[in-house]
C-alpha cells in the first residue's frame, strides 16, 4: 500500500476503514440533507459584505491623499478581494451553492476577481488537486512544480535556491495560480507543444488583461491627479491578498504532519481510503470565527477536502463531530494555530531545499 | 433557439458604450447586485420583474401583473415564461403561460395551484405586490397560426387556458374580427378562469362562440358534458372545413387532439404542458451506459429508461435546467461523443452537438460537456 511520513495514526484494518468511511459518509449526508436558507442567507449576507467593503475600501483611495483614507482604503479592498476570492469564488467553484439555482452563484460558470480564468482553477484545483490530493505526480499543487516540500520528491541543486522563490511565489501568487494549468515545465522538455500553449494563453490573456486595466489603468483614470494614490493601494490591496491566500493555502498541505502518497494509493481505492488520504495529507488552523471565514474556511482544509460540495461555513459545526470520528479510529486530527502551522511550513521550505532521505514507509492501511 | 436565459436585448446591447465602460470596471453580478441595493431591478442581462397586481381568476387560478425590467424582450399572445422564486434559498423555476395581452411593458400569467405543487403553493400563499421574480425571455409558437383569416378552433383543457385566452384577447385587442369557437374543458366548475372576459367577447363577437366542458358537473345548463371524441373533432371539421386549431392543455389531452386533428386544413398548433407520462419509443428493456463528464471528471452511470437530466441529478450533480419538458432549452449542454435520442421528437444525436438533458437519454456511452 501507501507510504505515510509520520507515525501519529494507527494503520486501519479493512473492516475499520469501511466502519471508518461509513461514518464520515454519514455526516456528509446528514449535512448536505439540512442545506437550504440557512446557506442561502449566508453567502448573500457575505456578498454584501464583500461588496460593500469593495465600494468603500477603491472610494477611500480616491481620496488617498490623506494617508489614514490610503491606508484604510487598501485594508478594505484587500481584505474585500480576499473574501471574493476565498470565502466566495473558490468556495462558489466548488458548487457549495449551485443547490440554489442562482446563475450568479454557479459553480461552472463563476468568473472571480484574480488574473486567473476560473476555468483553469476547475481544472487544475476542483479536478486534480481534490481527486489526487497530495499524490506526488498527479496533484500539482505538491510543491507546484517549483518546491520540494517533501522528503519523497527527489532532490536537484536548483532546489537549494527554492527559499528566494518561495517568497517570489507568495508575492506573486496569483500568477502562480494563474499559470499553474499552463505546465510550463511540460513545454521546456518539449512535452507541450508551442501551438498548444498558445491556444491556452488567449483565454489567459484576456482574462488577465482585463484585470490589468481594471486596478492599474481604469480605476486609477476615474481618480484623475490621484492617479497614483489609487494606483498604489490597488497594487498593495493585491500583495496583501496574495501574502495572505500563499499562506492560507500553504499550511493546508505542507505542515510538518501532512502526508504525500505514491500513485499507488489509488489502486482499487476504497471510499474510506480516499476519506482517510484526505485527512492525513491536509491540516487545519485553529483560530475565531472571523478567521475562518477570511481564511475562505480553509482553515478546515481536513473538512475541505472530504466534503468540497457542501458550504464551507458548515465546517466548523461538522469539525466536532469529524474530530470524535478520528479519535475513535485513533487517526491524528492534524491542527495547531496559524504561527504554529505556518512555522513547520517554512522549515520545510528550508529542509528540503537541502537532501533529505524519506522515512521508513509505514501503512496507511493493514 | 438561443438558451432563453440569455438575452440579445440585455443592458450592453442596449447602451454599448455605457456599459463597455462599466463592464471594464465592475462584473455583470456586481452590476445586477447593486441595483437591487437602489431598489431596482435593473440587470445587465436577466430578466427581473416586479409584480405588480395580483388577482384571483376563478377558484384556485391566481393572475400575476408582472412589470419585467428592459431585458424582457416583447412578448406575443400564446408564448409561456420560465419563472423563478427563491423558495427556502433555492431558486425554483416552472413555465407558465402569458395569459393576458401585454400593455404598457406589463405581462400577466396566472397560476394555477396544483395540489402539493411546491412553487404554484408558494407563489399563491406568499406572493405580494412588490416582490421580485425571475424570467426568462418568452418562447413558443403557438401565434403563428393566427395569421390566416380562417376560422379558428380552440381546445383548452385546464390551465391550458392561460395561453388559449391570451390569443383570443389579442386578437380582439389588436380590433380583428374573432371568428370560430373555444372549447374549454375544466374538472370543476369553480374552476373556469377568464368566465367575464370571454362572455364579453362573445357578445362583441358574434361569430365567436365558447362551449365549457365540466363531466363533475350534468345538472347545469351552463356546462356541456363529454370529451375531445371523434364525434366532436368531425362536427368541428364539418363547420369550419378551412378552419385553424390551438389546443393547448396536458400531454394527454393535446396527444388525443394532435390525432384527431392533426390533418386539419388549416393547420394544427398545439402546446403541452405536462411532460410525457414517460420517455417514449423502444425502452421495454433497461440497458446501462456510462456518461463521462468532461469538466467535473467524473463519470456516472445511467438507465436507457431515465432522461439524462435526472440521471445527473440522482448522482448529485445540479446541471441548469428550467422547464422539464424540452422546450425551454435551458439544459442544453455540449454532447462531445456518442448517441443520445430526444424523446420528445425521436431525433438521435451521434457525436458532437447540443443534448437537451431533460427529455434527452443515453443510447450509448456519451461524453458531455459538464
Amino acid at each position: 500500500m501507501s507510504v505515510v511520513s509520520q507515525g501519529k495514526s494507527r494503520a486501519l484494518g479493512p473492516e475499520e476503514l469501511t466502519a471508518f468511511g461509513e461514518d464520515v459518509d454519514a455526516l456528509q449526508k446528514r449535512a448536505i440533507a439540512d442545506v437550504g436558507a440557512r446557506d442561502a442567507r449566508y453567502i448573500r449576507r457575505l456578498i454584501r459584505v464583500q461588496q460593500y467593503m469593495e465600494v468603500v475600501g477603491r472610494g477611500l483611495l480616491f481620496i488617498g491623499v490623506f494617508p489614514p483614507a490610503w491606508v484604510l482604503g487598501t485594508v478594505l479592498l484587500g481584505v474585500a478581494k480576499i473574501l471574493e476570492n476565498m470565502e466566495i469564488g473558490h468556495n462558489v467553484m466548488h458548487g457549495q451553492y449551485d443547490f440554489m439555482n442562482d446563475p450568479a452563484l454557479r459553480g461552472a460558470t463563476y468568473e472571480w476577481d484574480i488574473v486567473g480564468t476560473s476555468d483553469n482553477w476547475r481544472e487544475s484545483h476542483n479536478y486534480k488537486h481534490h481527486s489526487y490530493t497530495n499524490i506526488k505526480g498527479l496533484d500539482d499543487d505538491v510543491g507546484y512544480g517549483l518546491l520540494r516540500l517533501f522528503p519523497e520528491q527527489r532532490w536537484h541543486f536548483s532546489y537549494l535556491f527554492q527559499s528566494v522563490f518561495a517568497v517570489l511565489l507568495a508575492l506573486l501568487f496569483q500568477w502562480g495560480v494563474a499559470i499553474q494549468e499552463l505546465q510550463l515545465g511540460k513545454v521546456a522538455k518539449g512535452r507541450k507543444s508551442w501551438p498548444q500553449l498558445k491556444d491556452e494563453l488567449r483565454p489567459l490573456w484576456k482574462k488577465t488583461r482585463r484585470q490589468l486595466l481594471k486596478d492599474y489603468v481604469f480605476f486609477p483614470l476615474l481618480a484623475g491627479p490621484f492617479f497614483l494614490t489609487v494606483f498604489s493601494g490597488n497594487l498593495v490591496a493585491n500583495l496583501i491578498r496574495n501574502l495572505w491566500t500563499f499562506m492560507i493555502i500553504f499550511c493546508g498541505h505542507f505542515t510538518a504532519d501532512a502526508e504525500v502518497f505514491e500513485r499507488s494509493v489509488l489502486d482499487n481505492e476504497t471510499r474510506g481510503q480516499w476519506y482517510l488520504r484526505q485527512l492525513r495529507g491536509s491540516s487545519n488552523l485553529g483560530g475565531g470565527k472571523l478567521f475562518h471565514i477570511l481564511s475562505g474556511n480553509l482553515s478546515h482544509q481536513i473538512e475541505h477536502h472530504m466534503f468540497p460540495t457542501v458550504p464551507a461555513h458548515r465546517y466548523a459545526e461538522m469539525s466536532v463531530e469529524l474530530r470524535a470520528i478520528c479519535q475513535k479510529y485513533d487517526q491524528h486530527y492534524n491542527t495547531g494555530s496559524l504561527p504554529r502551522q505556518f512555522g513547520q511550513v517554512v522549515w520545510r521550505i528550508l529542509r528540503h531545499s537541502f537532501p533529505s532521505a524519506a522515512p521508513m514507509p509505514r501503512p496507511l492501511v493493514q | 433557439m438561443a438558451s432563453v436565459f440569455s438575452s440579445s436585448n440585455g443592458f450592453p446591447e442596449r447602451m454599448p458604450r455605457v456599459a463597455g465602460m462599466l463592464g471594464a470596471l465592475i462584473s455583470e453580478s456586481q452590476f445586477d447586485f447593486w441595483a437591487r441595493e437602489f431598489g431596482s431591478i435593473t440587470a445587465w442581462r436577466r430578466v427581473f420583474a416586479r409584480v405588480q397586481s395580483l388577482h384571483m381568476e376563478g377558484a384556485e387560478t391566481l393572475s400575476i401583473g408582472l412589470r419585467p425590467n428592459r431585458n424582457f424582450q416583447s412578448a406575443v399572445a400564446g408564448q409561456h415564461v420560465n419563472v423563478s422564486v427563491e423558495i427556502g434559498g433555492r431558486l425554483c423555476t416552472r413555465s407558465y403561460s402569458l395569459s393576458r395581452p401585454a400593455e404598457g411593458g406589463c405581462v400577466s400569467i396566472s397560476v394555477r395551484r396544483e395540489p402539493g405543487g411546491l412553487v404554484s403553493n408558494h407563489i399563491h400563499d406568499h406572493l405580494q405586490v412588490g416582490d421580485v421574480l425571475e424570467l426568462s425571455q418568452p418562447y413558443g409558437g403557438l401565434s403563428e397560426g393566427l395569421a390566416e383569416a380562417r376560422a379558428q378552433v380552440f381546445l383548452a383543457a385546464g390551465s391550458g387556458i392561460t395561453a388559449i385566452y391570451n390569443l383570443i384577447a389579442e386578437q380582439a385587442r389588436r380590433g380583428e374580427a374573432l371568428r370560430g369557437e373555444l372549447l374549454y374543458w375544466e374538472k370543476q366548475v369553480d374552476r373556469f378562469c377568464f368566465t367575464e372576459e370571454l362572455d364579453a367577447l362573445c357578445q362583441a363577437h358574434p361569430q365567436f362562440s365558447v362551449k365549457r366542458f365540466c363531466n363533475a358537473d350534468a345538472s347545469s345548463s351552463l356546462y356541456s358534458t363529454g370529451r375531445l371524441s371523434t364525434e366532436l373533432a368531425a362536427q368541428l371539421c364539418e363547420r369550419y372545413p378551412n378552419g385553424s386549431v390551438f389546443a393547448c392543455g396536458g400531454s394527454a389531452f393535446v396527444g388525443a387532439a394532435r390525432e384527431l386533428f392533426s390533418g386539419v386544413v388549416g393547420g394544427f398548433y398545439a402546446e403541452a404542458f405536462s411532460p410525457p407520462q414517460r420517455l417514449g419509443g423502444d425502452v421495454a428493456e433497461e440497458r446501462f451506459f456510462e456518461v463521462s463528464l468532461t469538466r467535473s471528471g467524473q463519470t456516472i452511470t445511467v438507465s436507457s429508461q431515465q432522461s439524462l437530466l435526472d440521471a445527473l441529478e440522482d448522482a448529485g450533480h445540479r446541471p441548469p435546467h428550467g422547464c422539464r419538458m424540452g422546450i425551454c432549452n435551458s439544459c442544453s449542454c455540449g454532447q462531445r461523443s456518442g448517441e443520445s435520442q430526444n424523446q420528445l421528437n425521436g431525433e438521435q444525436l451521434r457525436g458532437a452537438g447540443s443534448v437537451r438533458l431533460c427529455v434527452s437519454r443515453a443510447n450509448s456511452n456519451i461524453e458531455l460537456d459538464i
